[in-house]
């Protein structure tokens, strides 16, 4: 039997309230230890829900998440949170819906509602090659069960009546590929939810702790790094720990990372911008993607418009927000939206993506023995955090790839046999 | 947005130019060993400081030119001074 | 007739085409005939795409680079053309079509030499006032101050976001600019830079040619 956080609920609020008892931590703050038998790094959602699976699934506890600044203080916590899971490859598509398989029950299993909201999806296309492309994934999407097909300016209408669906625009909207199950969450509730349902089964989460070299013997590089190597344990700006087994999921930070290892990845880092408007009264009911336009948009619980698009163009660690970003795409959102010219901007933002040159992710094991990764989740990884903490959790306790992320593995560029989600990830997160 | 110092024609905002990232030597496709050669293609180095890479400056000189920056703070390091001289012929 | 593109490019000289016959402004009627918002307001934007464009490119070290004699970022008039250093190895000859032509038939084409007549496939606009930096600014990320781009100048950047040649050319000491970009973005082009002229009360005259 899993054992399951404390529920927040009204009775549970008056009770404390009539006893004059503070609402207690979400998760508890322990010293840190020297040892354990797995280090995750990485407070993201995929760090946390590799440690809750491995506590919950696996009955691993002994495990410590590590995160040098706060949980959730990366991609995790700047996301536009949209789920989804018609994606391109066959290899995607299973993986990314076991995820919205696992999200749909997580309120549940976390005792904590992370506010999924299964609204509808659509990827608008402005021209004949992109409603190929809509076809092919509409049919790659239902051999694998996916509900996804493609539909024309009537139905968007319906479905967005916001949305300029005449023939005047500059790209007129020709079809969309319509995936109903698709949809936004409260990303912050989902990752505080992992790191309570995390806490509650012992395992450990260390927060300003920031890990500054992992200790490998036996390798082929330089002071016994690299491939054939051993993980021994982790270097941190809180002191030494020993562990066998370290996990990397850093995203944005996954090559510092694995450098630490010696490992190399095909992953280069690049600043994601996103940003929000005023609320308003909700007149958009669906998720609207449109890659020719570089721009994609929903509207929140509270009503505000949350928007983005794709990539910076240059590599950088920095995340200032552009106000090329913010004219921009906004001008975009125009074309789409002729009618909401006057609404107000709130605020931007920006975090890091960690990007692979196929747009799939780097999962499993590495050539340095205990020394996983889980990274390159670019700009689409929130929506996959409970499936790879599912299978990260079952390769790190049975020392083997679960055939869900095999493709996934760091060794598809030795065999060039890459992952191409190009067409479905570039700007639809 | 990001500046970059085009050797040819001077300042630019970066939409002017297309990235097209870290310079690396490429090894001799007749020599190279196959993992030699997909190293080449898909790893990169990625480092949070000092990058070397190579831009084309594609609203402006029309070439391809390799500076340094550090990827924490966006500098370069010495920016060249264009080659451009602005003006009616001297 | 000839057929081969390659052939055209090699021996440009036999083509007429710098006679231009069938040039023409492409630009609307009516975006080209608007009046100026402000009466008596000095600045004017005229579509002049029918002059002649002929675009040299010769390597650093052909005598064809030697004679262009206009540096990169520089400008000069020969015998009523205008001879621009657009790129480094790129030089754009405007002007009328006999002189242009004078000035290509004497280059010496050893060597790694191009010589095409672009009159068609660029639009070409003036823009002229003092004000004329106000309305580029609005359009353009460069620095239009005399400082940096004195008459002469010459420079290629995104111009509302099309992809531009630009040359200050100022007339009789009126500050000026002559912005040429690919025929196909031209009425965009002339449309934007409408729109950016509002405060300033820029008109084209319905003589657009001019
Ligand atoms: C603007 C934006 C919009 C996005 N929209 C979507 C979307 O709509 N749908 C979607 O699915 N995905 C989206 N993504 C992508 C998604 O946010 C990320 O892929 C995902 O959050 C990655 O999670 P993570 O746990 O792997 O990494 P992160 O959440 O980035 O966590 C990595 C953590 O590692 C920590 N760390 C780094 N170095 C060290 C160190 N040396 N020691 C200790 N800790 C360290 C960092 O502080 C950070 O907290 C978006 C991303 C951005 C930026
Ligand atoms: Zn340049």
């Amino acid at each position: 039997m899993k054992r399951r956080p404390p529920r927040y609920s009204a009775a549970r609020l008056v009770s404390l309230g009539a006893r004059k008892r503070a609402w207690p931590r979400a998760w508890r703050e322990v010293p840190l230890q020297d040892s354990y038998d797995v280090v995750v790094i990485g407070g993201g959602v995929h760090g946390l829900a590799t440690a809750y699976y491995l506590a919950a699934n696996h009955g691993m506890t002994n495990v410590a998440v590590l995160e040098k600044s706060y949980l959730g203080s990366g991609g995790s916590g700047r996301n536009t949170a949209i789920l989804r899971s018609n994606y391109l490859t066959p290899e995607g598509v299973v993986f990314y819906d076991r995820s919205l398989e696992l999200y749909r029950t997580l309120a549940v299993d976390l005792n904590m509602n992370v506010m999924f909201s299964r609204r509808g999806h659509i990827t608008l296309a402005h021209s004949d090659a992109s409603l190929r492309t809509m076809h092919w994934r509409a049919e790659v999407n239902k051999l694998q069960g996916v509900d996804s097909s493609v539909i024309g300016p009537a139905e968007i209408k319906k479905l967005a009546p916001a949305l300029d669906t005449s023939s005047h625009p500059r790209y007129p909207i020709l079809g969309a590929l319509y995936h109903p199950p698709g949809g936004i969450i409260r990303h912050d509730a989902v990752v505080w939810g992992y790191a309570r349902g995390a806490d509650a089964l012992g395992v450990e989460m260390h927060q300003k702790t920031e890990v500054l070299d992992i200790m490998v013997t036996g390798g082929d590089g330089p002071g016994g790094k690299g491939p054939g190597g051993r993980v021994t344990g982790v270097r941190t700006s809180r002191g030494d720990i020993s562990a066998p087994v370290v996990v990397n999921c850093t995203a944005g930070w996954a090559t510092l990372i694995s450098d630490m290892a010696g490992v190399g990845l095909p992953i280069s880092t690049r600043p994601l911008q996103a940003a929000v408007t005023e609320p308003v009264k909700v007149f958009l009911p669906v998720v609207v993607v449109s890659g020719t336009l570089h721009v994609y948009v929903s509207q929140t619980a509270r009503g505000e418009l949350v928007f983005g698009a794709s990539v910076d163009p240059y590599n950088t660690y920095d995340i200032r927000g552009s106000l090329d970003f913010a004219e921009g795409t906004a001008g975009h959102l125009l074309e789409l939206m002729p009618g909401i010219s006057r609404m107000r901007l709130l605020r931007q933002w920006a975090g890091l993506c960690d990007m692979t040159p196929d747009y799939s992710p780097v999962m499993g094991f590495t050539p340095v023995e205990g020394f996983l990764c889980d990274v390159g989740w670019g700009t689409y990884g929130f929506k996959a955090g409970p499936v790879s903490g599912e299978q990260m959790a079952e390769a790190i306790a049975t020392q083997r790839t679960p055939e869900l992320i095999a493709p996934f593995s760091l060794s598809r560029f030795e065999r060039d046999a890459l992952v191409g989600e190009k067409g479905a990830a570039a700007v639809g997160h | 947005m990001l500046i970059v110092p085009c050797p040819n024609c001077g300042p630019r905002n970066a939409a002017d130019l297309r990235y097209v990232g870290e310079s690396r030597p490429r090894p001799d496709p007749n020599s190279a060993s196959a993992k030699e050669w997909r190293a080449y293609l898909y790893e990169r180095a990625n480092p949070a400081g000092l990058l070397r890479e190579t831009w084309y400056c594609r609203s402006g000189c029309r070439r391809y030119f390799t500076l340094e920056r550090d990827t924490v703070t966006n500098e370069f390091t010495n920016p060249p001074t264009p080659v451009a001289k602005l003006g009616k012929r001297p | 007739m000839l057929t081969s593109t390659r052939t055209e490019c090699g021996s440009v000289a036999e083509l007429p085409a710098f006679e231009s016959p069938v040039s023409r402004s492409f630009v609307s009627d009516a975006g080209a005939s608007m009046e100026p918002r402000r009466p008596g307001a000095a600045l004017t934007l005229h579509d002049v795409s029918v002059t002649t464009k002929i675009i040299v490119r010769a390597g650093p070290e052909t005598v064809a680079g030697h004679q262009m004699d206009t540096p990169f970022g520089a400008s000069r008039t020969e015998d009523g053309a205008l001879v621009v250093g657009q790129r480094p190895d790129e030089w754009i000859i405007l002007g009328p079509a006999a002189a242009s032509r004078a000035l290509i038939d004497g280059l010496d084409r050893s060597g790694h030499v191009s010589v095409i007549d672009h009159t068609h496939s660029r639009a070409l606009f003036r823009l002229t006032g003092d004000e004329a930096a106000s309305v580029l600014e609005k359009l353009c990320s460069l620095d239009w101050n005399d400082h940096m781009t004195p008459d002469g100048a010459a420079v290629s950047a995104s111009v509302a976001k099309v992809t531009c040649d630009i040359v200050r050319n100022d007339l009789d000491g009126t500050r000026s600019y002559l912005i040429s970009c690919d025929r196909s973005y031209g009425q965009y082009l002339f449309d934007a830079i409408l729109d950016a002229r509002h405060e300033f009360g820029v008109g084209a005259p319905a003589d657009a040619a001019g």
